[in-house]
């Protein structure tokens, strides 16, 4: 999912007009992200 | 001290509240789960995220000079922080804790006056500054991650917000399909008393011309 679908969902979810399939694809990929930065923030 | 700790924002106090909010979003998704306000596939990529968001706070805590290195050190990671800081601001927290300590760090390097004006300020454009300057986003960066915990919460309360709309619109259907049944019962009720007062009218009729043509055959 390209970051600009990203933003497009969260815009959804901010007006309350996401669907939950929607959603839980959403949260997956910002679970994703945040799990790149981790890793990114751990890595030697 | 650090200019955040300067300014109030202590690297270790946003992971000192997120462990206080872990445990109300802990118990809160106890509730939910056993009261089932949310499929049981959502609660589970929620709790995924909200795992993934406290290890990242753990990180952060554990080895901030370090991670703050990385940060200043990597535009692939500035990127990836950036999209999520923007993700953040999208869904409703920039006004109150992200964009009000980013301008606080302009002001602060620039010698503007953001924070003043930070009332009906554009959010984007506050955005755009923080990203455009790595010197920024080095000090931004971890802080605004550490809101990142927020959002499982978030997302959790507008997907129980869409699921009672949802419900509640369909006992608004269901009342109404009651209604027009009882409608339907009433109609035919009316109708079958009507038909009754017709044939007693017809059996009337009937009976009178009987007894009429009866008296004429007698004469």
């Amino acid at each position: 999912m390209t970051n600009e679908e990203m933003l497009a969902i969260a815009d959804k979810i901010k007006e309350k007009t996401a669907s939950e399939e929607e959603i839980i694809i959403f949260t997956k990929e910002f679970s994703k992200l945040l799990g790149e930065i981790k890793e990114d923030l751990i890595k030697e | 001290m650090s200019f955040l700790e300067k300014i109030g924002f202590t690297k270790k106090k946003p992971v000192v509240e997120t462990s206080k909010t872990n445990e109300v979003e802990k118990n809160d998704d106890e509730q939910l789960e056993s009261s089932g306000e949310v499929s049981p596939e959502l609660t589970q990529e929620l709790d995924n995220l909200k795992n993934e968001a406290d290890d990242l706070n753990k990180v952060i805590s554990l080895n901030n000079n370090a991670a703050n290195e990385k940060v200043k050190n990597s535009k692939e990671l500035q990127d990836k922080i950036y999209d999520v800081i923007n993700i953040i601001s999208k869904i409703g927290l920039a006004s109150a804790v992200v964009a009000g300590p980013a301008a606080m760090i302009i002001d602060h390097f620039t010698g503007s006056k953001l924070t003043e004006s930070l009332v009906g300020t554009d959010i984007d454009g506050i955005m755009d500054k923080v990203h455009t300057d790595a010197f920024l986003i080095k000090d931004f960066a971890l802080l605004a991650l550490s809101f990142a915990i927020n959002i499982p919460g978030m997302i959790r309360e507008v997907a129980i917000e869409k699921k009672n709309k949802a419900e509640a619109l369909k006992e608004r259907k269901e009342k109404r399909a009651e209604m027009m049944r009882n409608q339907e019962i009433t109609n035919r009720s009316t109708e079958d008393l009507e038909v009754k007062e017709l044939e007693a009218d017809v059996n009337k009729t009937t009976a009178e011309e009987l007894e009429k043509v009866r008296k004429d055959l007698a004469a």
